[in-house]
C-alpha cells in the first residue's frame, strides 16, 4: 500500500482559490479524514489525489514519487463517490468487474475476483440485478466492491455515507472500517460529519476555507482544537475572556488554577459538556438562570444566563432543570483550552 | 369521479385532430387497397391488388431499393451523427459556432438539400468542374455519374446531409446531459477515454440512438421528394411508385397506389418491432429511469 504526501497544493476555479497551500501526509495503511464544511475544498483535494484534477502548484507523492504525470487510470487511487455512480446499464457483477474488464483481465479470473468481492460485501444474491433494483446501502456496497476489485493502493471515499439513512450509515461505517483494517488500504475519507470523522479515523485533517487548519488524532483534535475556528467547527463552544498570571486564570467569575504558564490576556474555550449543572448552591462561584433548554434524546442542551453572559451546557438526563430555574455551574478547568485573546 | 376523467376530457380536442386525421387516412387507404372504392364503382373487397403488386418484379425491385437507400443512409447517419456529437462535445474550444453550423441542415428543406447535392455531384456540378479545372478529368462528363443511378448515391448523400445533424443534435443533447461523474468514475477505475466511450457513454445513449435511427429510417423509407428528384428511373423508390400510381388518370389504379402505401406502413411497423426486439435482447437497460 502507498504512503501519500500532499505538498503545497494550490487550485483555483474561475479565479477563486479553492485550495491554498495544502500540505499533509498519510501513512501506509492509515485511514485519515478530511473534515470540513461544504465548499472548503475537500472533494477537490480528493480529485487531485485521484488524478481527476491537476493542481496549479504543488505535488502529490505516492511512496515518495510524484504521481502528477501518471494518468488517472494508472494511478492506483480509486474514488467512491457520494452518489455511488454505478453504471445504470450494467448488472451488479458487471459493475464490480468493470475495472478488471478495462484492464483486460481474462474472463475466468475476472469472474473469480467478482465472486470474491460479492462475498466480501455480502451481495451474492444480487449479482444479476441492475443498480435500479438495489437499495441505497446495497448500491454503496457495490460501489465499494467495484473500487476494491481492482485492488487499489489508495481508497478515496467522497462522503460515501451521506445519502444513507442513520441506521444504514452506522452499518456501512462499521463495514468500511472493518474492511479497511482487514485489507490495510491507505484510505482518505471526506466528510462534513464530525462524529463520523471522530469515529472512523486514525487522524483527521480539518479543512477550512481551502486550508488545513489542524491535522491530528481524533481525541487531540476534539479536546484541544488549535484555534477557535476549528473549535467552533467541531460544535458549539463557550468563550470567557480573562488573564492568566502564574497559573491562575482571572475572569468575571473569579480566579481558577489552570495547567498553563501563559502570562497574557486569553480567551478560555469551554466545551458545553465540560460545564456541570446543579441545583442552586450559593457556595459555588457561578450561578445563573436557565434561559433555554433543548431535548435531543440522550442529552439536554441548556443556555444559562450568568453575569449577562450566555453559557451553553450539555448534560445527561440524570437531573433536568426547568426554564427560569436558578442553577449553579461548575467548569472542568483542566479541560479548558486557552487561546490568545485576539486569535 | 369528475376529476378522474377530467384529463381525458381535456385531451379530446387534440386527440380528435391527431388520431382523427391519422386514422381516417389509414382507414380510407386500407379500404381502397382492399378494392373498396365506391366512387369508381369498386365495392367488392379483395386481396387482388396486394397479390398483384407482390408478384410484380418491379414492385419488389422498388421495395429492395427503398429498403437499401433508407437502411444505408440511416446507418451511416447514425454512425457519423454520434461521432460528430461526440467530437463537438470533446472539443475544448468555444462551442457556439460549431453548435450553430451543424444544426443548419436541419432547418433546410429536403428539396433544397436535393438541389445542393445536384449542384455538387451532378456531371455538370461543382465537383466535376473543379476536377476538370485541376486536370484530373479531361471533360466534366468524365465525372462518374453518381446521381440518378441504381446505387442510389444521390439519395443517400441528400439524406446524410439532412440526417447526420439530426442524429448529432439528439445525441449531443443526451451526451451533454449525461452525468460527467460516470465518465470520471470509469476513468478512475482504469478505463481509457476510448473505453469510456464504448463501455459507458455509448450504451447509455443507445436508447436515444435507436429512437433516432427508427425516426430517420421511417422517414427516408417513406419519403417521396428526394428519391423522386435524385433517384433512377428503374427501380423507383416505393413512395415514388405509389405516387405515380396515385396520379394515374385512371382512378381504377388507385387501389394499387393504396396497396403500396399499406405495404410501406406495414414494413415500417415490422422494422420498428424488429429494432425494439433486437434492442431488448441485447440490452436490459432502456434509460427510462434516468
Amino acid at each position: 500500500m502507498f504512503e501519500i504526501e500532499i505538498k503545497h497544493v494550490l487550485k483555483s476555479f474561475d479565479n477563486k482559490k479553492v485550495l491554498k497551500d495544502i500540505n499533509f501526509s498519510v501513512k501506509e495503511g492509515e485511514m485519515i479524514t478530511l473534515l470540513g464544511p461544504s465548499g472548503c475544498g475537500k472533494s477537490t483535494t480528493l480529485k487531485i489525489i485521484a488524478g481527476l484534477l491537476m493542481p496549479e502548484q504543488g505535488d502529490v507523492l505516492f511512496n515518495g514519487r510524484s504521481v502528477l504525470n501518471i494518468p488517472v487510470a494508472k494511478r492506483g487511487a480509486v474514488i467512491v463517490f457520494q452518489e455511488y455512480l454505478l453504471f445504470p446499464h450494467m448488472t451488479v457483477e458487471d459493475n464490480i468487474g468493470f475495472g478488471l474488464k478495462m484492464a483486460k483481465m481474462p474472463k475466468n479470473k475476472r469472474a473469480e475476483r467478482v465472486k470474491k468481492m460479492l462475498q466480501l460485501v455480502q451481495l451474492e444474491a444480487c449479482s444479476k440485478k441492475l443498480p435500479d433494483e438495489l437499495s441505497g446501502g446495497q448500491k454503496q456496497r457495490v460501489a465499494i466492491a467495484r473500487a476494491l476489485a481492482i485492488e487499489p493502493q489508495v481508497l478515496l471515499l467522497d462522503e460515501p455515507f451521506s445519502n444513507l439513512d442513520i441506521r444504514l450509515r452506522e452499518t456501512m461505517r462499521s463495514f468500511i472500517c472493518e474492511l479497511q483494517k482487514k485489507l490495510k488500504i491507505t484510505t482518505i475519507l471526506v466528510t462534513h460529519d464530525k462524529e463520523e470523522a471522530l469515529m472512523v479515523s486514525d487522524r483527521i485533517a480539518v479543512m477550512l476555507d481551502g486550508e488545513i487548519a489542524q491535522y491530528s488524532v481524533p481525541m487531540e483534535l476534539y479536546e484541544t482544537p488549535i484555534s477557535p475556528r476549528v473549535a467552533d467547527f467541531l460544535g458549539e463552544k463557550n468563550y470567557i475572556c480573562g488573564n492568566i498570571d502564574n497559573g491562575v486564570f482571572y475572569c468575571c467569575f473569579g480566579k481558577y488554577k489552570v495547567h498553563t504558564n501563559k502570562q497574557e490576556e486569553v480567551k478560555a474555550m469551554i466545551k458545553p459538556e465540560d460545564v456541570e449543572m446543579m441545583p442552586l448552591d450559593h457556595k459555588r462561584a457561578i450561578q445563573g438562570r436557565v434561559k433555554q433548554k433543548r431535548y435531543t434524546g440522550d442529552r439536554m442542551h441548556y443556555i444559562i444566563i450568568s453575569k449577562e453572559m450566555e453559557i451553553k451546557c450539555i448534560t445527561t438526563l440524570k437531573s433536568v432543570f426547568e426554564i427560569g430555574e436558578e442553577v449553579s455551574l461548575d467548569i472542568l478547568w483542566d479541560k479548558v483550552v486557552f487561546y490568545q485573546k485576539n486569535k | 369521479m369528475r376529476t378522474r376523467y377530467k384529463p381525458y376530457i381535456l385531451l379530446i380536442p387534440v386527440t380528435i385532430v391527431l388520431l382523427g386525421i391519422f386514422l381516417s387516412g389509414i382507414s380510407i387507404g386500407l379500404l381502397q387497397s382492399l378494392g373498396y372504392f365506391p366512387a369508381v364503382g369498386l365495392r367488392q373487397m379483395t386481396l387482388k391488388y396486394y397479390k398483384e403488386i407482390l408478384a410484380d418484379p418491379g414492385f419488389l425491385a422498388s421495395l429492395r431499393f427503398s429498403l437499401y437507400t433508407a437502411f444505408i443512409s440511416s446507418v451511416l447517419a447514425v454512425i457519423m451523427g454520434v461521432l460528430l456529437a461526440y467530437s463537438i462535445l470533446q472539443s475544448k474550444q468555444k462551442k457556439g459556432i460549431e453548435e450553430l453550423v451543424y444544426k443548419l441542415p436541419i432547418i433546410v428543406p429536403h428539396t433544397v438539400a436535393v438541389i445542393l447535392v445536384y449542384n455538387i455531384f451532378s456531371q455538370s456540378g461543382l465537383l466535376s468542374r473543379f476536377l476538370f479545372h485541376l486536370g484530373f478529368i479531361n471533360e466534366p462528363t468524365q465525372f462518374a455519374s453518381v446521381l440518378f443511378n441504381r446505387n442510389g448515391f444521390g439519395i443517400i448523400f441528400a439524406y446524410l446531409w439532412k440526417e447526420i445533424p439530426f442524429v448529432a443534435m439528439i445525441v449531443y443533447t443526451v451526451l451533454g446531459n449525461m452525468n460527467d461523474k460516470l465518465s470520471e468514475t470509469a476513468l478512475n477505475l482504469g478505463a481509457s477515454q476510448k473505453q469510456v466511450f464504448w463501455h459507458v457513454q455509448l450504451p447509455l445513449i443507445m436508447p436515444s440512438i435507436v429512437s433516432a435511427f427508427i425516426i430517420i429510417f421511417a422517414f427516408s423509407f417513406g419519403a417521396f421528394e428526394v428519391p423522386f428528384l435524385l433517384g433512377p428511373t428503374y427501380p423507383q423508390a416505393l413512395p415514388v411508385k405509389a405516387y405515380i400510381e396515385y396520379t394515374q388518370p385512371d382512378l381504377l389504379n388507385r387501389p394499387y397506389a393504396m396497396a403500396i402505401n399499406m405495404v410501406l406502413i406495414f414494413m415500417v411497423i415490422v422494422f420498428i418491432g424488429i429494432c425494439h426486439k433486437i434492442f431488448r435482447i441485447f440490452y436490459q437497460y432502456d434509460g427510462s429511469k434516468e
